[in-house]
């Protein structure tokens, strides 16, 4: 087994040993601290197939940003010492069997799938193609959706204001 | 860009402007009746400006926008119903408390979205049309948040069309893995150099249609339907049954046309199974029914099921039917919901069959409105919906979908019953519920829909007429 090899199966097993537990854990706190593990891996797996930039969004905004406002969160709206209630017996039988499907299909997919061996490796984009495609207006350029996530986003922070206000008597 | 792209955008940018500038409205003065003035005045300009576009057309934005005349089509019947939701809307939010006026910055932004999703030609815009329509879509639902049924229904809404965008996003990614490519038009050319898809091509087309399955309230993915339209306010039950779904199925639809679906084996297969379950468990879930809002979701899961017989079809032919359907549709379960809305006072919901226990006698005018609508839905003659019903099971029999159009004709005989017994109530002798009092607006409006479920269920020609010249995938 080559480095390469061992380096992925460790970040392969990282990834499905956390994310079971991330979503089995019956302590919220505990259930994202593994969600953590899981997206840092997930950056480990883009840095072997070259993907810098890619590695290092993964790593500075789902590990660094999301998990730590999921955190904040959860400080703020619940109790660290809070456990969920077990699930009934009947709900997790019928959860194992929907990821027991899924999981067969995926297998089924990828047995199925005809993959090509290669030795190229992929070579990173540049920081500079990856911006300038973002903004730019020409053929191919990307300003258009740009823009529409901006409205997304809008969207979403009047939503959690809307939501979040007090109501004046 | 060029002006011609610019042009083309007008419609997008004054959706997208229109929020920004009633926010800062509101942030120097909260004036309720400014704010409605100015989004409607808003919605007709993004109509009018429709027919500046048409000229120019067709014509892509690459790589993402396609603007032809079936997207105008589309983007007309959005924004005429957004405009008639807000119509109704006035008096319903008008008495909410709390902060009101955000309302139409969220209908504006859930507009957008829809809008986006009738020109996408790439799986980039197909998936931001579809998000920025539902997370405006989650604080509509959840918009009367001092009612515990409001905040359960936007949660719910919110868990599960996370889930069902995790699987879009997974059956995108899986068809970008086999074609090489997110463009609708890019995958159908790699499509037909490949030959028969692949299985990685089907479990991803597979995986998005859950994720599109759920938008549309397809079984099985419609659990969340009935809990959603009760919890939500009247008119944006309204507003998701049209909007949201009209735009996801033009989407779909386009889709679908480009990769010529209906040729695979399994995706046809996969598609009879959804539409036939979708009639059937639709109807049936209806009958036991005692809230209206609730028979009203059931109802729209059988007639999304009725309508996607069209993506079989795979003729020009069927996509004229669908249009026609989805008018008639549109205007008939925006007729309903505005009578609930009209019916409905400050503190409760109008939403019970027993509180239109004899509502002929008391409000008449309201009552053969509502009457209308029924029949609409059920597809009984002179109502558009009936033609429309016609035009479906006409274009699926010459395709010879012979099973899917039996179960269609067998499921209404189903769905008249629960139609019947909801207009039977309203003819039965008055009860002791008292009825808030109707605006001028709101009677108006009801009027002119009911009127136009009339025209096109007695004279459809020329509508079907203006479908067959111009529109066409």
């Amino acid at each position: 087994m080559s480095g390469n090899q061992f380096m992925f199966y460790l970040f392969g097993a990282v990834i499905v040993i956390f994310s079971i537990l991330a979503v089995t854990s019956r302590k919220i706190l505990r259930a994202a601290v593994f969600l953590l593990f899981v997206l840092i891996a997930t950056s480990g797996l883009y840095f072997m197939l070259n993907y810098q930039f890619l590695a290092a969004v993964q790593l500075t905004l789902y590990a660094g940003g999301i998990v730590v406002l999921i955190i904040f969160s959860i400080l703020l709206t619940s109790h660290i010492s809070e456990k969920f209630e077990p699930i009934k017996p009947q709900k997790s039988i019928f959860s194992a069997l929907a990821a027991i499907i899924g999981a067969v299909l995926c297998i089924i997919t990828l047995l199925d799938y005809n993959f090509k061996a290669g030795n190229a490796i992929a070579a990173d984009l540049d920081m500079t193609v990856i911006g300038k495609a973002l903004l730019s207006y020409k053929y191919d350029g990307y300003i258009l959706p740009f823009e529409v996530i901006s409205i997304l986003l809008l969207a979403a922070m009047i939503a959690s204001i809307v939501i979040a206000k007090k109501i004046k008597k | 860009m060029t002006e011609t792209d610019f042009l083309c955008l007008t419609p997008f940018l004054i959706l997208a402007l229109a929020p920004i500038v009633i926010m800062l409205v509101i942030s120097i003065f909260r004036n309720y009746e400014i704010v409605f003035g100015f989004s409607l005045l808003s919605l007709i300009l993004a109509f009018a400006a429709l027919f500046f576009i048409a000229p120019a057309i067709p014509h892509s934005i690459q790589p993402l926008f396609i603007i032809d005349m079936y997207s105008l089509f589309f983007l007309g019947i959005i924004f005429i119903s957004a405009f008639i939701v807000a119509l109704l809307s006035y008096n319903y939010i008008k008495r909410l408390e709390g902060v009101r006026e955000e309302y139409y910055i969220i209908l504006f932004t859930s507009t957008l979205g829809a809008a986006l999703l009738a020109v996408a030609n790439h799986f980039v815009l197909f998936f931001l049309g579809i998000e920025t329509l539902s997370i405006s879509l989650y604080i509509l639902i959840a918009f009367q948040r001092t009612k515990d049924n409001s905040i359960e229904a936007g949660i719910k809404y919110l868990i599960l069309a996370s889930v069902s965008t995790a699987f879009l996003l997974f059956g995108m990614g899986l068809i970008y893995t086999a074609f090489g490519s997110m463009m609708f038009s890019e995958i159908a050319t790699a499509i037909s150099l490949q030959g028969p898809l692949t299985s990685l091509a089907i479990t991803g087309f597979g995986m998005m249609l859950v994720g599109i399955g759920f938008k549309l309230a397809l079984v099985p993915f419609h659990a969340w339907t009935p809990d959603v339209y009760q919890g939500a306010p009247a008119p944006v039950s309204a507003y998701i049954a049209t909007v949201s779904k009209g735009a996801v199925m033009a989407v779909l639809i386009r889709f679908f046309f480009n990769i010529k679906g209906f040729d695979d084996h399994y995706l046809f297969i996969i598609i009879s199974a959804i539409a036939i379950l979708s009639m059937f468990i639709g109807n049936i879930l209806a009958i036991r029914q005692q809230n209206i809002k609730r028979l009203l979701a059931y109802s729209s899961i059988a007639n999304m099921g009725y309508l996607i017989i069209i993506l079989l079809t795979g003729t020009n032919k069927g996509i004229q039917a669908s249009l026609f359907y989805l008018i008639s549709y549109f205007i008939t379960t925006i007729s309903a919901f505005g009578v609930i809305t009209l019916l409905s006072n400050a503190k409760n919901e109008a939403e019970m069959i027993s509180d239109y226990k004899g509502l002929f006698w008391k409000r008449p005018f309201v009552a053969i409105v509502f009457t209308l609508a029924l029949l609409s839905l059920a597809g009984i003659p002179i109502t558009a919906g009936f033609i429309g019903k016609f035009y479906v099971i006409f274009e699926g029999m010459k395709a010879g979908l012979m099973l899917l159009v039996f179960a269609m004709i067998i499921s209404s005989v189903i769905g008249l019953y629960y139609y019947l017994r909801v207009i039977t109530t309203m003819f039965s002798p008055a009860g002791e519920t008292t009825l808030p009092q109707i605006t001028f607006m709101g009677k108006f409006t009801l009027a002119a829909i009911t009127i136009s479920i009339l025209i096109l269920g007695i004279y459809p020609g020329w509508l079907i007429d203006i479908i067959t010249r111009f529109v066409g995938l």
